[in-house]
């Protein structure tokens, strides 16, 4: 069986990854996309140690499960909210959107 | 138990690659560049591991495109990419139904979703200004650093599967909770089943309904 550390590093380098998105975009659908891959890399921890329980326990399996259909609502619940934001103010890049209760709308 | 500097190795193939494949334009060179990398990652991480590290190259590659490319809709389908060859890695730890269900909801769903997000946003590129991207990659590379450091510390030196087998510190604390979600307060799931089905019919409303409808709707109801 392969050593579980290679996946320990596979999950540290995907949310590495996820984590330069966050920092360094402005843009929200990209974020959310940074988002994502974060989730993931947490997911790939619970099953890597759930494997070597063997077929005894299913506990990280039941998390994985529990994380994407968390990750798939808010996937969805964030994208219709930038979708309501560009319908707004015709933009998404998270810093020019000063505050959405003022009127800082883009002609 | 693998060396730290190895494992460091290991990592900087993954965290440059996509960087390295960037600089050059041609089919040929990413080709190349994939083959040569994908060898010396096998050669890291053991003949064990030999066919996970072409996967493991690939996903990091995608992930790493999906965050960096400046056009969302090339991001999207970068996304798609990632999660489906994420989702073939899951083979390799005995998980074929996760797989097969990560790739139906991630690639099925999640990344249709952006991408049509994308398109209806029809928002090309994003400019990041250099100074906030410089920053972002120093604060990035710091807490990289710290959480390496932490998570490779965490793992203990002796055997891990005997370890997880006892189900010992941070392992039992995940069976623990596992096991009472599913058995004692398994009640609970269906709530969380209707807030999550709530959230996301509020979610399709929020979208549809224009911004003078919903402002109304808010003073009437401050």
């Amino acid at each position: 069986m392969i050593d579980i550390i290679w996946f320990i590093l596979f999950s540290t380098a995907l949310f590495v990854t996820g984590l330069l998105g966050v920092i360094t975009q402005t843009n929200g659908i990209r974020i959310l996309i940074s988002v994502e891959f974060m989730l993931n890399a947490a997911n790939i921890n619970f099953i890597a140690f759930n494997s070597y329980l063997g077929l005894v326990d299913f506990s990280g399996w039941s998390m994985a499960l529990f994380v994407i259909a968390i990750a798939a609502a808010e996937a969805a619940i964030g994208l219709a909210i930038f979708i309501s934001v560009y319908r707004s103010f015709g933009d998404i890049t998270l810093g020019s959107i000063f505050s959405l209760g003022e009127a800082t709308e883009v002609e | 138990m693998v060396d730290y500097g190895i494992l460091l190795a290991a990592l900087g193939i993954l965290l440059v690659f996509p960087q390295i494949m960037r600089l050059f334009d041609n089919t040929l060179i990413h080709v190349v560049l994939y083959v040569v990398f994908s060898g010396i990652l096998g050669y890291l991480m053991g003949t064990d591991a030999i066919l996970l590290a072409p996967l493991m190259l690939l996903t990091t590659y995608f992930a790493a495109m999906a965050v960096i490319e400046t056009r969302v809709m090339r991001a999207a389908i970068y996304l798609l990419l990632a999660m489906i060859s994420l989702g073939f890695s899951y083979i390799f730890l005995n998980s074929e139904i996760l797989a097969a269900l990560h790739i139906s909801v991630y690639g099925g769903g999640i990344a249709i979703l952006v991408l049509f997000a994308a398109v209806l946003i029809d928002e090309n590129s994003t400019i990041v200004d250099e100074r906030t991207q410089i920053n972002g990659y120093i604060i990035t590379f710091a807490l990289a650093m710290i959480m390496i450091s932490l998570v490779f510390k965490g793992v203990p030196k002796s055997n891990v599967a005997t370890a997880i087998i006892n189900l010992d510190d941070g392992f039992a604390l995940v069976h623990d909770y596992s096991y009472f979600l599913w058995t004692t307060y398994a009640h609970v799931i269906p709530f969380l089943a209707m807030l999550i089905l709530g959230s996301l019919i509020g979610a399709v409303r929020l979208a549809l309904t224009d911004k003078e409808v919903l402002q109304e709707e808010m003073e009437v109801a401050i």
